[in-house]
């Protein structure tokens, strides 16, 4: 037994006492995950396509880890659209489609894995494969 | 060994976190510090981290991609290959929501020991930076690859047209990082 296995004997322990912390970072992340939708909309109104992808990757990125995984599912595939369709407009409907899920989300509280959630979030990876005339798949 | 001497092997080591995103920086250094870690220092931008790693002795780098243009692939680049820094056989973990496979890529070609994806959870957390901590590769150093020898594989090869398009799964990104790489890895290993 090397030492990686020895401590990962204590594993449960350590791993309980930091998932402890997490959730209380859960309890705070509603506010920043407001503000970080409000920054993602002030990105696509001026029109800073690289401000929205680096946005989009930010929220999944803390909204999976602190919670809202149809939140962060969301904001990938608006980043995969915008990767995907580089010439793509940030004022067309697509993109719009993908904001306003993200804060229908969030305004309802579709935290976890919300099956009310599912499908809006399936919907925006068909609009991705589709905008990008890619065959579908699933998320 | 005991309980008691597992932790304190923890104790001996200091992470330091590269992370533009204060608030998910802070938020890790929290996750880690509940490992009992020696010290946990977090630092938001390159010149900030090569001052750092120039300055003090650190046990694991966790980095994340950071901007658009990856500057954090700059700064595992600067440890694994400028003649300034002066530890460069140091454990890089990367953190990154940049999960398709191009980017895990070029990743592991920059040399990155471990990669954790976004968002994270605290087992995944602990898992890779043990194994980056404790189970070190041998370290390679060739013109074409500095970094540890990926020459080894935990599971059958599913093959690119088996992965994801919207970003690889954590499981997904351990096999591209266990991956052989081709004849660049033919080379000589220097002890690590």
């Amino acid at each position: 037994m090397d030492k990686m296995d020895q401590i990962l004997a204590l594993a449960d322990e350590l791993v309980e006492r930091a998932e402890k912390v997490l959730q209380e970072a859960k309890k705070d992340y509603g506010n920043t995950l407001q503000e970080d939708l409000d920054a993602l909309d002030a990105a696509v109104a001026s029109d800073d396509r690289e401000k929205v992808v680096n946005m989009a990757y930010q929220i999944k990125g803390r909204a999976g880890t602190l919670g809202w995984p149809l939140v962060s599912a969301a904001a990938n595939a608006l980043a995969k659209l915008l990767e995907r369709c580089p010439d793509m407009a940030l004022d067309e409907e697509s993109v719009a489609v993908h904001t306003d899920t993200l804060a229908l989300l969030f305004r309802d509280g579709m935290d976890g894995e919300d099956p009310r959630g599912q499908p809006l979030v399936r919907a925006l990876y068909k609009i991705v494969e589709k905008e990008s005339g890619g065959e579908e798949q699933t998320a | 060994m005991t309980d008691a001497k597992a932790e304190k092997e923890l104790v001996g080591c200091s992470v330091l976190i590269a992370d533009e995103d204060t608030y998910i920086s802070r938020i890790l250094a929290s996750v880690l510090a509940a490992f009992d870690l020696g010290s946990v220092e977090e630092v938001h931008s390159f010149e900030e981290a090569v001052s750092v790693l120039r300055h003090q002795d650190v046990s694991c780098l966790i980095v994340d991609w950071m901007d658009d243009g990856g500057s954090g692939l700059e700064l595992v680049n600067y440890v694994r290959r400028d003649e300034n820094s002066i530890n460069p056989q140091i454990p890089i973990i990367l953190l990154t929501a940049r999960t398709e496979l191009s980017s895990i890529y070029a990743a592991r070609d920059h040399g990155v020991s471990e990669i954790i994806a976004k968002p994270f959870s605290a087992a995944e957390m602990l898992k890779k930076l043990l194994a980056g901590l404790f189970r070190g590769r041998p370290f390679i150093e060739m013109d074409a690859y500095i970094g540890p020898d990926r020459r080894r594989r935990n599971r059958p090869w599913n093959g690119p047209e088996r992965r994801g398009s919207y970003g690889l799964h954590q499981e997904q990104i351990d096999d591209v990082m266990r991956e052989p790489r081709s004849q660049d890895d033919q080379g000589d290993a220097a002890s690590g």
